[in-house]
């Protein structure tokens, strides 16, 4: 049984071809998280499942029905735009119930469901304002109530969160999460930050020009990247990846430490210390290992100065390698 | 931002004034003219100074002119411009920037061109289709030696006088341009939520509009009510003259008695519904702005 599942999916403007014919399966109340760096194909696929593009070739399926030919309001799907996308001469209220009134459903129940929503979302007291007199927060969380009201079993988010600063941002994102759980409703969500992504997912999916390169649950992306890209783009600061005698090796800052002790299987490198980042709870300490760039996490106060020379631990166990050309995991199973 | 420029005001406030003694001298001309007796007027210079005699004018030049018939049909006519020209230009422009088809910049580059061409211009073959609707195809039939035996002729309607100046490749570029300013996820939010392209248009596109429209009306109404070149071809029975043809009437001619001020005051008359409407649509321009800031 499955939510939505996408077959050979392809995406073509004129010549231009965006999206390498994918392949997914989104069961009933995943929370899915598209991830990559812009222009990766993410937000066209995203698209490509809420009707608003064309499907070059391929096939879509939402909740067992073929939906390539469907318009959007009959795929059974609500989405969350970047921008809000609310209606700006209409009030809270008349944003929330502007589909079920398309709808013709009942004066008594589109006030209840918009109730139920504003409650879940906590905007009660602003359903008679406009947009404009809203913040970006409560803007975000209208739109959040626009795909709740109509009470489909997907949401589509496309990038909700990159308009907002960072603090709102954290907080939303953990709304977000409880909306989730409360709600129960497959969620496909579309973001360039990783840690949206690691946070929010029960599965992610890491997408690169146009071609999907993993596929997994947060840790195990994580812990097993299936190639160098992945392990470059999941972590923050993101994996470490030095080439050594042909080989690339990943390794997460997070992993490495400046001493050996408490590792039951050190491998060492000399370093040279380029620059410090304190950041109270940590440092970052910048390295040069073979004249590549080495990013080592410690806690607390590094005890290392600029352009010292020093020795860097890591857990043979926590090295990721991968192939020189291919950039294909080696040791992945 | 404070700034303190004394010589730069004086000079600001200086062509300020003298802009306003400039444009409002010839209407306080007109309005004092309307107020003096036949004797008053004809005084060499005549006296700046209002009389008492305004309604009285105003009463004779509607008389001599049939000013109320007029004032109806240029009412009519600037009405029917304003709500036509509207309508076709925001649903052409809707078409042209929300639907993809085959022929969107042809239609809207043959649009655009004719804004180069007034109505002067194209007033001779304007004309023709005007006096009878079925010339052109009069005229095709004519290649193959055909005879088209229909007529049917606008001159002396109020269609005549409305429907020639009602497409406006103006106000259709401008209400272009204004969708194009709206987010494109706009449209996408609506189609997700179930409207179809025309729920889409009277739901958001045309209350999103309201200020360009009022703006519009303004404008259009106001040259609308100022057509003379038109109005003066189109209609031949005096029942159907429009004032600003009917205000010519009440020029004095060579040799007749040279009642200025009956004139003056018919042209008063003709001045006053544009007026108003330019009056009352401002306080909706001003709404419609403070809405904007927020």
């Amino acid at each position: 049984m499955s939510q939505i599942l996408i077959k050979k999916l392809v995406k073509k403007y004129g010549q231009n071809q965006v999206v390498h014919g994918i392949d997914l399966e989104i069961k009933p109340k995943e929370f899915v998280v598209l991830v990559g760096p812009s222009g990766c194909g993410k937000s066209t696929t995203l698209r490509m499942i809420a009707g608003l593009e064309e499907i070059s070739s391929g096939e879509i399926q939402i909740g067992n029905k073929v939906v390539n030919n469907l318009a959007p309001k009959d795929r059974n799907i609500a989405m969350v735009f970047q921008n809000y996308a609310l209606y700006p001469h209409m009030s809270v209220r008349e944003n929330l119930s502007f589909a079920l009134q398309l709808q013709k459903m009942d004066r008594k129940d589109i006030d209840r469901r918009v109730r139920q929503a504003a409650e879940i979302l906590g905007l009660m007291d602003l359903l008679e304002r406009r947009p404009g007199q809203l913040s970006g927060g409560q803007r975000q969380r209208v739109a959040m109530g626009r795909a709740i009201v109509r009470n489909t079993p997907v949401f589509l988010f496309d990038e909700p969160l990159s308009n907002l600063d960072a603090k709102l941002r954290n907080q939303m994102r953990t709304e977000i999460k409880k909306l989730h759980m409360r709600m129960g409703t497959t969620i496909v969500y579309v973001t360039h930050d990783q840690v949206e992504a690691m946070t929010l997912a029960d599965r992610i999916v890491v997408m690169k020009d146009g071609y999907i390169q993993q596929i997994g649950s947060p840790l195990e992306i994580y812990r097993n990247p299936a190639n160098a890209f992945v392990a470059g783009f999941i972590g923050s600061p993101p994996t470490n990846l030095i080439e050594i005698s042909g080989q690339i090796i990943g390794m997460r800052p997070e992993h490495i430490r400046l001493e050996a002790e408490g590792l039951s299987n050190p491998v060492g490198y000399q370093a040279q210390v380029e620059v410090l980042e304190p950041l109270g709870g940590e440092t970052l300490v910048h390295t040069l290992v073979l004249n590549q760039k080495v990013i080592v996490k410690c806690e607390g106060l590094a005890p290392v100065r600029p352009s010292q020379v020093i020795q860097i631990y890591i857990d043979k166990e926590n090295q990721r390698f991968f192939d020189k050309t291919s950039g294909k995991a080696l040791n992945y199973n | 931002m404070v700034e303190r420029t004394p010589i730069l005001d004086f000079f600001s406030y200086a062509f300020l004034v003298l802009g306003i003694v400039v444009v409002g001298f010839p209407i306080y001309y007109c309005l004092v003219a309307a107020t003096l007796p036949l004797s008053e007027v004809l005084k060499y210079p005549m006296p700046l100074i209002p009389g008492e005699k305004l309604l009285e004018n105003i009463r004779a030049a509607v008389e001599k002119g049939h000013l109320e018939t007029q004032l109806w049909n240029s009412f009519l006519m600037a009405l029917g411009i304003t709500v036509g020209k509207i309508s076709v230009s925001i649903i052409s422009a809707f078409a042209i920037v929300y639907f993809n088809f085959r022929i969107r910049m042809l239609a809207f580059w043959m649009i655009f061109m004719t804004l180069m061409l007034p109505v002067e211009i194209r007033i001779l073959p304007t004309y023709e289709v005007a006096a009878n609707l079925f010339s052109p195809f009069k005229s095709l039939f004519r290649i193959f030696n055909l005879e088209f035996g229909l007529d049917f002729s606008l001159l002396n309607t109020y269609s005549g006088l409305i429907l020639p100046l009602v497409a406006s490749a103006t106000a259709t570029f401008l209400f272009r341009q204004f969708f194009l300013t709206l987010p494109e996820e706009l449209c996408e939010a609506s189609k997700m939520d179930g409207a179809t392209p025309m729920q889409f248009f009277w739901k958001i596109v045309f209350p999103l509009s309201k200020t360009n429209i009022a703006a519009l009306f303004v404008i259009v109404f106001v040259t609308g009510w100022n057509q003379y070149l038109w109005p003066l071809l189109v209609t031949t029975e005096p029942s159907m003259d429009t004032i600003i043809v009917g205000v010519q009437h009440l020029i004095p001619k060579a040799d007749q008695v040279p009642q200025w001020n009956v004139a003056m005051a018919g042209a008063l008359v003709a001045m006053v519904p544009p007026i108003m409407v330019v009056l009352l649509m401002q306080r909706w321009f001003v709404k419609g702005l403070v809405e904007h800031e927020k």
